[in-house]
């Protein structure tokens, strides 16, 4: 349905007609289940660089690259690629909801209610939700209580991942209490799937007495600058190493990681420290995803052959880091700082039989952005996700 | 913009032959003596069939961008022609069928001669009723008065009104009103979660879609808009943004008292129920705009707003506003269906 | 009186090198030092002067409004980095002579070091939801890590939610009423004032581009 090149000379008239039935062609492809169907072959940019952008006739249409309804054309995309795949799967994310208890403040309690609605009213359902760490503010047993209730009401199951925030005031104990191990791995539908613990950091606060609560306080400020730099360590290193032996290189590799697992920004621990030993363990591997949080923002790199996502907050939005953001990413412009929700939401993760994976930004009041791994695949040439037309920060 | 187009457009915009069964035209749900609105939860068109949607009233209309309550129309011209063609409003089978009513009358050649040195059509009968509807200017208020320096223009219960307005209240977020814009819009629409717990907007969303799909052209999403359920997905169904799900155009406040019920569906009767639904923080839904968040005014806080809203009614209404005013008090003070205790 | 006079200069003096005592001007020595010891005369003294002297600018003399331990600057420093005032040293020795306008090297330093404390001050209130009286445990370093994304550069602006042009101080307002929801600050209070030095003095070098969007 791409659109033909025509003439040079097209009358007012003939544009309008054009723009319009692309519109409505691409609006078609705009249903959750188009988002979550993944082929490799419908990633040809067609619908995405097919539909024009005219700010004062149409306004902006989806951003979403998705195979056309078997209805359309009669085939599928899976199909016109000529390959036949097994289906892959689907899982939701929720993440960075920095919860305090809601006496104190209601507003990051409702936004992650919101997220909780949103993944509860997807169709179909995922196969499990991950949560990208740093659900309490300060680590405190009310506010880890309250979040264990609200994940309660997520109809799909979820698997926990741990951030600084959920760690620093009693180093884990209260949160491995309510969620279990820190890192974990399991199997999905022929994928390994590994969960770190990525926010260990080196000893900052017996020497200056700090007590618990001043060292909770001092790892949640994102620049402060008295934190060490985060890091796997050692010994989850050697696990991550032991862990990944039984698998050969063919199994698509997914890594669950709170702070990214490479350098970004170091002032703003937007940094694992040791990342570079961990992608060593995994670079032997045809296909790794990693999916990370702590970034609130929409961020997407590539080094080697592992493909790196970042997730969205629930709570706040932060800026890009002045210097270090990967060129993959597709910026989003910066928040209205008059709607309380712009800039946040949650979004899903669509995972290939191969292990590619496509990301879907469900951003509140904006549209979805999906990242695919074509578009990372190809080092940001094709299947260019549909950016804002607004600067970013 | 002449005398003689404003004159036909005047003439046009009472005129009933231009529906099906003769019994509507343009002044029915824009009714000079009901706020350039009916007054009523959603419009009634011939044969006594409901929409909808509430009609947004035609006062100040000129100053804002776009038209209907999901901008579908990008100017006051276009958005004459949809209605006289819309089944349930009234009703014409066509275009040429309005004409075909009016032409033989000597008054409308004449005055279509006098206006556009034409024969009746169309295109001309939407301008003038536009030229007339660009007369239909009403800024002059108590609250004008008292921003020109009259400070006992308004009550000191509306000036308190006037600073939670600007501050508290959030109101000025999306209800603009600056010397470059004092209609209280921003030309922006919103989702702020009225009637929003009961949709399953996704399923709508996808549904409408499909009937698009089929048929995308203005008349049928005018259709959708008004006939169908589909009319909760606002604008939505014009541009196929999915940030746009349920949002619906920030309507001005001027001459708010004259114009309720209020909301894209007419479900709230009085101000007081406006406040009450934006103090809540709206009706929680996927797509809710992030502008709107509970606000904790108390009930004092709330009169106040209101008591300003009511001194933006132009001056030549004063009489009609002080008899809605009285009886939306009274209504409030016996019923506040969308009252949250716990917030106020 | 000159004796008056006389103390005036000498308080005021005093306050400005940081130290209460004497300085060289005084030719009446002895009168100086009865009035010294006279300590109702001398809180009178101060009393007379502070009466001319605007409010705020008296509380920052004194480091008004909280406690400081001694080494707060060094502490704030220690947690969050601010950006230095630009340098001044190459004026050193410029300016006509010995006279005023002149620039030593005490010009220099007292410029540099109180400039900075002033955006150290504005660091530590930035970052503490406590200081800004948040209700809800929000500090604006949350949205706006060491002072990101403030965009001193485009004020005066309109801003419509705000009903006026708003200048950075209103746009901080706003900020501190919703999103922190603390309780907002007057224009001319020391914070707001420690606020407004800390965020220009992390944008510093950028070009000012009022009204852009």
């Amino acid at each position: 349905m791409a659109m033909k090149r025509r003439p040079i000379i097209k009358s007012v008239e003939t544009k309008y007609y054009e723009q319009r039935d692309a519109l409505f062609q691409g609006l078609q492809n705009l249903d959750r289940r188009s988002f979550m169907k993944v082929s490799m072959a419908a990633m040809t940019a067609a619908l995405a660089k097919g539909v024009e952008f005219h700010y004062h006739n149409f306004l902006p249409v989806n951003v979403v690259n998705a195979a056309p309804k078997p209805s359309l054309g009669g085939e599928t995309g899976a199909a016109a690629a000529g390959e036949v795949r097994a289906e892959g799967f689907t899982f939701a994310y929720i993440s960075d909801s920095h919860i305090y208890e809601r006496e104190l403040n209601d507003r990051f309690v409702r936004q992650l209610l919101r997220a909780v609605d949103d993944i509860n009213s997807l169709d179909p359902q995922p196969d499990f939700v991950l949560y990208g760490g740093d659900i309490a503010q300060l680590g405190a047993p009310e506010e880890l209580k309250l979040c264990a209730e609200i994940l309660k009401s997520v109809k799909a199951p979820v698997k926990m991942m741990v951030g600084e925030h959920d760690w620093f005031l009693d180093l884990g104990e209260r949160w491995m209490d309510l969620f279990g191990a820190p890192n974990y791995s399991f199997d999905h539908k022929g994928v390994h799937i590994a969960v770190l613990q990525s926010v260990h950091e080196e000893d900052f606060w017996t020497e200056r007495g700090m007590t618990p609560e001043q060292r909770m306080m001092t790892v949640a400020g994102l620049d402060n600058g008295i934190q060490s730099r985060f890091k796997v360590g050692a010994p989850q290193r050697a696990w991550l190493q032991k862990d990944l032996e039984k698998y050969s290189a063919d199994t698509p590799i997914i890594v669950f990681s709170h702070s990214p697992l490479y350098h970004y920004y170091k002032p703003w621990n937007f940094w694992t420290e040791d990342a570079p030993e961990v992608q060593t363990l995994l670079h032997h591997f045809e296909s790794v995803a990693v999916i990370h949080g702590h970034t609130h923002q929409m961020l997407t790199n590539r080094i080697g052959n592992i493909h790196f996502h970042g997730m969205a907050s629930t709570a706040w939005p932060w800026p890009y880091a002045p210097e270090g953001l990967p060129a993959l990413t597709v910026q989003m412009n910066r928040a209205d700082p008059f709607n309380a929700s712009d800039g946040l939401g949650d979004g899903t993760v669509h995972v290939s039989p191969d292990g590619l994976v496509d990301k879907l930004y469900n951003l509140w009041n904006r549209n979805p952005v999906q990242v695919t791994s074509r578009y990372v695949n190809s080092n940001g040439r094709d299947a260019i996700p549909q950016q804002p037309n607004l600067k970013s920060y | 913009m002449t005398r003689e187009r404003v004159a036909l457009g005047k003439k046009l915009y009472f005129e009933k032959r231009l529906s099906k069964d003769g019994t509507v035209a343009c002044a029915t749900c824009h009714d000079v003596n009901r706020g350039f609105t009916d007054q009523r939860k959603t419009s009634e068109g011939i044969g006594g069939a409901l929409g909808q949607r509430n009609s947004p009233t035609s006062m100040n209309a000129f100053l804002i961008e776009t038209q209907f309550l999901d901008g579908r129309s990008p100017s006051l011209e276009e958005q004459a022609k949809l209605p006289i063609v819309n089944p349930i409003e009234m009703g014409m089978p066509d275009q040429q069928a309005a004409i075909t009513a009016i032409e033989h009358d000597v008054d409308y050649k004449d005055m279509f001669e006098a206006a556009y040195g034409s024969n009746p059509n169309y295109e001309d009968l939407a301008r003038a009723i536009a030229a007339f509807e660009r007369t239909l200017v009403f800024l002059d208020a108590p609250f004008d008065r008292f921003l020109a320096g009259h400070e006992n223009a308004i009550s000191a219960e509306a000036k308190q009104g006037w600073a939670l307005f600007n501050g508290k209240a959030r109101c000025m977020s999306c209800h603009e009103i600056n010397p470059s814009n004092p209609l209280g819009i921003d030309s922006h629409f919103h989702n702020i979660g009225v009637s929003a717990r009961t949709q399953n907007f996704e399923n709508l969303a996808n549904r409408g879609l499909d009937m698009l799909a089929e048929d995308g052209g203005m008349q049928a999403i005018d259709r959708l808009a008004l006939e169908t359920k589909f009319s909760e997905l606002g604008r939505f169904l014009v541009t196929g943004d999915h940030s746009d799900i349920g949002a619906f155009k920030t309507s001005q406040i001027r001459n708010i008292a004259l114009t309720g019920p209020y909301m894209h569906d007419g479900s709230m009767k009085t101000l007081w129920d406006v406040m009450d639904h934006y103090n809540a923080g709206g009706e929680t839904n996927p797509f809710l705009d992030g502008g709107i968040v509970p606000l904790e005014l108390s009930e004092g806080e709330i009169d106040a707003v209101v008591a300003f809203m009511f001194t933006l009614t132009d001056r030549r209404f004063a009489d009609q506003n002080q008899t809605i005013m009285r009886e939306q008090r009274q209504l409030a003070a016996r019923k506040r269906p969308f009252r949250n205790t716990a917030m106020a | 009186m000159r004796k008056t006079e006389l103390m005036t200069l000498a308080v005021l003096a005093a306050s400005i090198s940081g130290w209460v005592g004497v300085n060289a001007e005084d030719s009446d020595s002895k009168q100086a030092q009865t009035a010294r010891t006279n300590a109702e005369d001398f809180a009178a003294m101060e009393a007379a002067t502070e009466q001319g002297v605007d409010p705020a600018t008296m509380s920052q003399w004194r480091g008004d409004g909280e406690e400081h331990d001694v080494d707060w600057v060094a502490e704030e420093l220690e947690k969050h980095k601010v950006t230095s005032p630009t340098d001044n040293a190459h004026l050193i020795g410029k300016g006509q002579g010995t006279t005023y306008g002149n620039v030593t090297e005490q010009n220099v330093k007292t410029w540099d070091r109180e400039t900075f404390k002033e955006a150290v001050d504005g660091s530590r209130v930035f970052h503490s939801s406590d200081e800004l009286g948040s209700e809800i445990g929000v500090s604006c370093d949350m949205c706006h890590p060491d002072g990101s994304n403030t965009h001193p550069e485009t004020y005066p602006k309109f801003q419509v939610q705000l009903g006026r042009v708003a200048l950075l101080r209103d746009m901080i307002n706003r900020c501190i009423e919703n999103p922190v929801k603390g309780k907002i600050l007057k224009p001319d209070a020391p914070k707001m004032r420690a606020l407004e030095a800390y965020i220009y003095a992390q944008r510093k070098g950028t070009p000012l581009s009022y009204g852009k969007r």
